[in-house]
């Protein structure tokens, strides 16, 4: 009896992550890149208290008594599908239509790997992100670059003077088990041991998506689908709730009676 | 003991295991392809006893557009190798693992002919199970076919026999399946449930009221 207190319980908890991942999914809605997460739950311990085929007092059991144990939260899945791509004409956004990611230096020499697609440059020719972290590569764009141009295969070159010049090569990574990655925060994410080594190569090689130059990668939430989640996530709680106030009221009738 | 309580105590009992696996099935409610326990009473000598059943019903199926999310219409449960041996699932998110191979719950997906490896390219599963990817074959998923009352390990993955029938199901990519319990179900569960102990209990009082204390005071009266 007392099981079935847990029981809802667990339930409550499993919702609760649900509608948090829910909740963070919606409140980055416009964060440029950023994917959404699908809390995913995994039966808790079930025990049989009655095999299959056991002995019974008329011959056997043909069926067995199988009692779970609630549900427990068992991952976050990054969903790692396209977002939608937002022309905003910026000489140094560029967008990934398909898979990969760019590297980022993070501090201590380790790589941060993003969907973040908004850049700029940060004086010294190099391209940073709006927190100044490094773009991973080779690049050398002049301050008095009048029209910059990335081609679909990362080629970044640049007009100054009326000459035009290459001045870098973006290059894009991929990973065997992007679900793998360790989340970092601020939309970067860490390669693990489950994720596999980074593949790296030119855009459009070996599986990698290609460059769209001048334009951001939305986040891919859908409004639609997570109020749907939400809802579906409120009434289950509110549904484990109840289980946990049945078995409440019953051990009070139990108590009444036993007086 | 008298026969009312014997069977009055075997009723709560009873009344509260069913309880137990109501609430089991709701706390799991919306994980992917969860199966209902069904319940049933029998009558042993004089108490109810209470037995359960899978029931491997079809579930509802939902859209994800995800291409490593399968839904099974139809009887079939994918298998996958444990440590322990072939265990079968029937929730359908799939992961790639660090070797490249298909996997689900962590561990890897038992084709037809051994573990799928991911491969390159647009992946596609067609209905019979056929992993391809830009068209080229990497496997065919292993469906089997298992009885209700096929026992489960710790993790409730039912545990493979030596021999499974194989299944005629259908997979969807891009789907999954929700549980089979419907909620009208469950919550109807749950108020007959606490009814039924209510009454139960109430029988109680009577019993242990009325016969048994008319019992005590007659006794009472003759000494």
């Amino acid at each position: 009896m007392n099981r079935t207190l847990w029981v809802g319980a667990s339930g409550m908890i499993a919702q609760q992550l649900n509608l948090d991942t829910i909740a963070h999914d919606l409140a980055n809605v416009n964060t440029v890149g950023f994917k959404r997460g699908r809390a995913e739950f995994s039966e808790l311990f079930a025990s049989y208290q009655q095999a299959p085929g056991a002995p019974s007092a008329d011959g056997n059991s043909p069926i067995g008594l199988y009692v779970g144990h609630g549900a427990r939260p068992a991952a976050v899945r990054r969903d790692f599908s396209q977002g939608s791509l937002q022309h905003s004409g910026q000489p140094f956004d560029f967008a990934i239509e398909g898979e990969g990611f760019f590297a980022m230096e993070l501090a201590g020499g380790r790589l941060g790997y993003t969907r973040n697609s908004s850049f700029q440059t940060d004086g010294q020719g190099r391209i940073v992100d709006n927190q100044g972290r490094l773009l991973e590569g080779d690049f050398n764009v002049p301050d008095d670059a009048e029209v910059v141009e990335v081609s679909s295969d990362g080629t970044i070159s640049v007009t100054v003077d009326g000459v035009s010049q290459v001045v870098g090569q973006l290059l894009l990574s991929r990973f065997v088990n992007p679900q793998g990655l360790e989340s970092l925060g601020g939309g970067l994410y860490g390669q693990t041991d489950a994720s596999g080594d980074a593949v790296t190569a030119t855009p459009g090689q070996e599986g990698l998506g290609r460059i769209r130059h001048g334009f951001v990668e939305q986040s891919n939430v859908s409004v639609v689908e997570e109020m749907v989640n939400m809802i579906t996530a409120q009434r289950a709680y509110e549904m484990n709730a109840r289980a946990v106030s049945v078995a409440d009221e019953m051990l009070e009738t139990l108590n009444q009676v036993l007086q | 003991m008298n026969d009312a309580v014997i069977a009055l105590r075997g009723s709560l009992v009873a009344s509260g295991r069913r309880l137990e696996t109501v609430a089991s099935d709701l706390a799991n409610s919306t994980r992917t392809g969860h199966k209902a326990t069904r319940t049933a009473f029998r009558l042993e000598g004089l108490e109810p006893k209470y037995e359960s059943r899978l029931d491997l019903g079809q579930g509802p199926t939902h859209y994800t557009g995800q291409p490593l999310d399968l839904a099974i219409e139809g009887p079939g449960l994918i298998v996958i190798d444990t440590p322990g041996g072939q265990r079968a699932v029937r929730q359908g998110h799939l992961d790639v693992d660090i070797q490249g191979r298909l996997s689900l719950a962590g561990y890897p997906v038992r084709g037809e002919g051994g573990p799928i490896l991911r491969g390159q390219g647009k992946l596609e599963f067609g209905l019979d199970g056929t992993v391809t990817a830009d068209g080229a074959r990497l496997g065919r998923l292993r469906l089997v076919d298992l009885p209700h009352d096929t026992p489960r390990d710790l993790d409730g993955h039912f545990i493979v026999p030596p021999e499974p029938a194989p299944a005629d199901g259908v997979v969807r990519q891009g789907f999954l399946e929700n549980t089979n319990l419907p909620a009208e179900e469950a919550a109807i569960e749950l108020d007959w449930t606490q009814h039924h102990y209510r009454a139960a209990a109430r029988a109680f009082e009577l019993v242990a009221d009325d016969v048994l204390g008319q019992a005590i005071e007659r006794l009472g009266r003759r000494s």
